[in-house]
């Protein structure tokens, strides 16, 4: 087996900011970099099959043996997380508008609690 | 036995529901549990003593090896007699000390009967883990027992500490008892004792062990929960000094003992922690002025005593051990039972303030006269005997017997002066002290003290009653060729001597109490930087303060924090194992087709653009454009199917963005675009450069066939499709495209009530659409807005 | 409109026959909500010619999915596009009047469908989801390969749609407000 490079480069572009949106404060730009990230994971899974071929379809391909296809079982598993990634996107979407309701802005703040017991360490 | 910790257990659940019609009598009804038990003990007496003792195996958990192994031999059945015997004797006395009508009492008989249950099965267990988990029953009854006046903090504050020191010494000891059942592969007590495991191991083992003692029985430096546990109401105070609780930790040592003692550090260790424990303990009882504290550190001081005897390991001792075990249940829980009594009649137990008590309640004053006569080893009293024995033990061996004599002789010393203390201090007029004003106790109250008080004198006159059963015990170290009875009188022997030498003294350190009182509180002021007590209040404030620290530093609270410190661990752990255990050895490619390499610029540069945004709407733009870049390179490396999915899925996607963008602010807070940003580069760098080297190596890392080939081949006739991706998806894995609707339907759900939480329920459109559900309808107004036509 | 790509080709087809509806019928029902001055005559006039091809071409695409590219997913969310359009053209009432079902519906039925075609495998003393594929001879039809993977797909189809129709309808409202 060997790499695919501009694929492993791609997916490491996408990781990295993907990764730098999710350590923001902002929640809507959490839900982005989540999606950046679900778009690397897609494609690390996809390149997992190997090098390009022609469609997985039964009797599309040159023989029965299927030399040249693409890999159908990461195929599967990209498709289903597309599809769960909206699911969720949506959800976040909702969350961060929720946020924005109630407090008036997306911004992810401190947990109160953990700030309270931070001061009573400062005033024994 | 089982019938009897049932019934104990029984009596316990029952007791809160009859406490509320029987009042205080309800202790008449429980006390039938200890009763019953010391009665169907005695009967088996003989048995016992036969070397037949009687033995009962229930399964529990088989799966885990864990039975209900009770077993009572000559140590059981001493200690079942002080657990029931005594414990009847202070049930009853329970019945007329508590006010008519004190509250709670219904609740307190039932966490008293749980506690004499579970002393009853630690004492009969002959099983590690069995006896284990009456141990920290024992603790946990007596955390409630002691904090039974949950309204005063001192009482809840001394509960506290008496189950942290106990518990933590029982934690540890159940790491010793899980050592020793793995060395001797078998956790049977018996079956141990009768072939005892050897080795490194076992003496770390029996050093655990030994902790869990200590705390239990209140060795120096665990002792000090002793004395607070004293809050507890005095019959509870008699029956965990005199009978349970720290009779436990002496029991373990005494049970262990004859197998374990030549171990390891076994010896020197329990020596010198039980002597330190009786001078310590002796020492401090001779300056208090609360008669009960005056008590309590008596116990701490003979548990010492008791601890040194039993874990000695020779024969001798442990018979003198045995025989002060039955002396000193007797006559402590005498002389806590008059403190109530004193308590009770006179509401003090101040010996400064008491005065001409003695005259007042002469049946009393006998009773614990000849409790504490027994204490300070007076002939013709148990104690005498069992203090002559223990004498006799020590004083033959050679130089380190000699010094563990010496040490002994000086604790009994204190002893006899703080007995002598204690009489003078509840009994006698003192001048210039107003003669104190009594209530006549009533005979039900008397009876239990005066049976206790006679007991160790008929033993003491007649000890031929208790020498078989401390003769049986002590035969579990072997048969010596000269068997040592215990005796009145052995002749003029040296260790008659040492005893009236102690009581002289003993008596010359109570007639000068004044001055040795002010040299004790020099003394003390020395000695106070290292009171134990102290250094535990010290502990637990260090260990709020430590907990503190480490919530603030491990528990920011800050969303970043925690995600960044996830990101750093992937990093730095698979990341430093990736760096060392591989390397990209195989041929890569630059890419399968050429214009893979123009979309991954593309989306390259799209992903950055998306990170830099600083307006929402050109973020979502710019991660748009990846989206349908992706889409094109599923196109490329021959995924039709996905290719379209990605592309609607990324339109949809588009549209909610737009939908919610819409209400948000265009730009992102400022404060938030600026602070830390550097940090969060160089973390995504790290990650972004670890997943790319893990796709490399992962990619070179495939040794067996791809599983879809039999995909390929089983779609059409397995399947019935031609589109592989699709029957996987219905087919082959269709548990796991269950699982993702599942999560769509969940997903839809909470979107729903995200939304929607809150909003008024009440909908005028909703009334002209009768299709709309409520659901629905609520989603279509903002509350207080009649206008239809706003909406839309 | 942020939608057009994803159903452009699928609609162009159709769109030569728009104009012979015209009159007063062509605006989309439900869209006389809104505003008059931010409605759009084209918009909602091509939304209304495209929106059942829209919706029968996803159906297609689930139908034929087995066999050809497409299959649930995908049949689910061109449908989904198909409401999106309705929606983005004629606002919440039009999509309303085009599914008159609360989105928990498909939902829940969709769910129910696809689980229990896996029980139904049980009943038939197969394992849980194991398919079943039967040979129909039907009349005019001919013969027609019916597999249970075809009932559990319509199941995913539907989820799918229900998740778009909830989340138009919850963060779609929200942003009419």
């Amino acid at each position: 087996m060997t790499g695919n490079l501009t694929l492993a480069l791609t997916v490491g572009a996408l990781y990295t900011a993907g990764t730098f949106l999710l350590l923001q404060r902002t929640l809507t730009r959490v839900v982005l970099g989540l999606g950046l990230l679900a778009h690397g994971a897609n494609l690390l899974l996809l390149q997992a099959g190997g090098v390009a071929g022609s469609v997985p379809f039964v009797g599309k391909q040159d023989g029965p043996s299927g030399a040249g296809t693409a890999d159908p079982l990461p195929q599967a598993m990209v498709l289903t997380a597309i599809v769960i990634t909206f699911g969720v996107s949506a959800f976040l979407l909702a969350l961060a508008y929720r946020s924005w309701v109630l407090t008036g802005e997306d911004d992810v703040q401190d947990d109160v609690e953990d700030r309270r017991v931070a001061r009573r360490q400062d005033q024994p | 036995m089982l019938a009897l910790l049932a019934l104990h257990l029984a009596l316990a659940f029952l007791a809160p529901a009859a406490g509320a019609r029987l009042g205080r009598n309800v202790f008449l009804l429980v006390a039938l549990a200890p009763a019953v038990s010391a009665v169907w003990a005695g009967a088996q007496a003989a048995a016992v003593l036969d070397g037949r003792p009687p033995v009962q195996t229930t399964a529990w958990v088989p799966g885990l090896g864990l039975s209900l192994d009770l077993r009572m031999d000559a140590l059981s059945l001493l200690m079942v007699i002080l657990v029931s015997g005594i414990g009847t004797l202070v049930f009853l006395y329970c019945a007329r000390y508590f006010p008519a009508d004190q509250a709670g009492v219904g609740r307190f008989a039932g966490v008293l009967t749980a506690f004499a249950g579970a002393m009853l099965g630690l004492v009969l267990a002959d099983d590690l883990i069995l006896l284990y988990v009456f141990w920290e029953l024992t603790s946990v009854t007596s955390w409630l027992l002691i904090g039974f006046d949950d309204e005063d903090a001192e009482s809840r504050r001394a509960a506290q500490q008496a189950l942290l020191v106990t518990a933590l010494g029982g934690l540890t000891m159940l790491v010793g008892f899980v050592l020793i059942a793995q060395q001797a592969g078998t956790a049977s007590l018996s079956a141990i004792l009768a072939e005892p495991p050897t080795g490194g191991t076992v003496a770390v083992a029996l050093l655990l062990v030994l902790v869990g003692a200590f705390t239990k029985s209140a060795q120096v430096p665990f002792h000090p929960w002793l004395p607070s546990a004293m809050a507890a109401p005095t019959p509870v105070s008699a029956y965990l000094h005199a009978a349970a609780m720290v009779k436990a930790g002496i029991y373990l040592v005494a049970r262990l003992a004859p197998a374990f003692a030549v171990i390891g550090l076994w010896r020197p260790v329990v020596i010198t922690v039980g002597l330190a424990t009786m001078l310590v303990g002796g020492w401090r009882a001779l300056r208090q002025d609360d008669l009960k504290r005056l008590l309590a550190f008596g116990t701490v001081s003979q548990l010492g005593f008791l601890m040194v005897l039993l874990g000695a390991g020779t024969r001798e001792a442990a018979l003198a051990g045995a025989a002060l075990l039955l002396a000193h249940g007797l006559f402590k829980a005498t002389l806590f039972l008059t403190v109530g009594v004193i308590d009770h009649s006179t509401g003090s137990r101040n010996l400064r303030e008491l005065s001409g008590v003695g005259r007042r309640m002469p049946v009393l004053a006998v009773a614990a006269t000849l409790a504490a006569l027994s204490m300070a080893g007076v002939p013709p009293l148990l104690g005498f005997i069992s203090k002559e024995a223990a004498y006799e033990a020590f004083l033959h061996g050679s130089g380190p017997d000699l010094v563990v004599f010496a040490v002994l002789f000086l604790g009994s010393v204190l002893t006899a002066a703080y007995s002598a203390r204690f009489l003078w201090g509840a009994f006698v007029a003192k001048p210039g002290v107003a003669p104190t004003e009594v209530h006549t106790p009533s005979p039900g109250l008397l009876a239990p003290v005066v049976v206790l008080g006679a007991a160790g004198l008929l033993l003491g006159l007649a000890p031929q009653g208790a020498d078989p059963l401390v003769q049986a015990y002590a035969d579990s170290y072997g048969m010596p060729p000269e068997v040592e009875h215990l005796a009145l009188w052995h002749g003029l022997t040296a260790a008659l001597g040492w005893s009236a030498l102690t009581l002289l003294l003993g008596a010359a350190l109570f007639a000068r109490r004044e001055p040795v009182l002010s040299m004790q509180r020099r003394a003390g002021r020395v000695l106070g930087l290292v009171d134990a007590g102290r250094s535990y209040a010290s502990t637990l404030t260090l260990l709020d303060r430590l907990a503190l620290r480490v919530t603030v530093l491990v528990q920011t609270g800050s969303l970043p924090v925690y995600l960044g410190t996830v990101l750093v661990t992937v990093v730095v752990l698979p990341g430093s194992a990736l760096l060392l255990a591989t390397q990209i050895t195989g041929d890569l490619r630059a890419w399968d087709r050429p214009l893979q390499a123009v979309v991954a610029v593309v989306i390259t540069v799209a992903a950055v653009a998306t990170a830099r945004a600083h307006r929402r709407f050109t973020a979502v733009l710019t991660i748009g454009a990846v989206g349908y870049g992706i889409a094109v390179l599923f196109v490329l490396q021959g995924g039709p199917d996905l290719a379209l999915t990605q592309f609607l899925i990324e339109t949809l996607t588009l549209v909610l963005f737009m939908f919610v963008l819409r209400r948000l602010p265009a730009n992102f807070t400022r404060q938030s675009m600026r602070t830390g940003q550097g940090v969060r580069l160089a973390i995504s760098l790290a990650v972004g450069t670890f997943v790319t080297a893990a796709v490399l190596v992962s990619g070179q890392a495939r040794t067996a066939p791809p599983a879809s080939q039999a995909y390929l081949d089983q779609s059409l006739p397995d399947g019935g499709g031609r589109n592989v991706v699709n029957v996987v998806l219905v087919d082959f894995r269709g548990f796991d495209t269950l699982g993702e609707i599942t999560v769509l339907v969940v997903a839809a759900m909470g979107i729903a009530s995200l939304v929607l939480a809150g909003r008024s329920r009440r909908s005028p459109r909703a009334e002209g659409e009768t299709s709309l559900t409520a659901a629905t309808g609520q989603a279509l107004d903002e509350p207080g807005t009649p206008a239809p036509e706003r909406v839309g | 409109m942020s939608a057009a790509p994803g159903t452009s080709d699928a609609g162009s087809s159709d769109a030569g026959r728009g104009p012979s509806d015209s009159g007063a019928a062509p605006r989309l029902p439900g869209a006389e909500h809104i505003d008059e001055v931010r409605r759009s005559v084209v918009l909602e006039t091509t939304v209304r010619l495209v929106f059942h091809t829209v919706l029968v071409f996803g159906l297609y695409l689930l139908f034929a999915g087995h066999n050809q590219p497409g299959g649930g997913f995908v049949g689910g969310l061109v449908a989904g596009c198909a409401f999106v359009l309705r929606y983005i053209a004629g606002g919440r009432a039009a999509l309303q009047a085009a599914v008159p079902v609360d989105p928990g519906l498909p939902l829940g039925l969709g769910l129910v469908l696809a689980t229990g075609t896996g029980i139904t495998a049980w009943l038939f003393g197969g394992q849980f989801l194991e398919s079943g594929i039967r040979t129909l001879e039907l009349p005019v039809l001919g013969t027609v390969k019916a597999t249970s993977a075809l009932a559990f797909d319509t199941g995913v189809f539907l989820v799918v749609v229900g998740l778009v129709l909830g989340a138009l309808r919850t963060l779609g409202a929200e942003a009419e407000r």
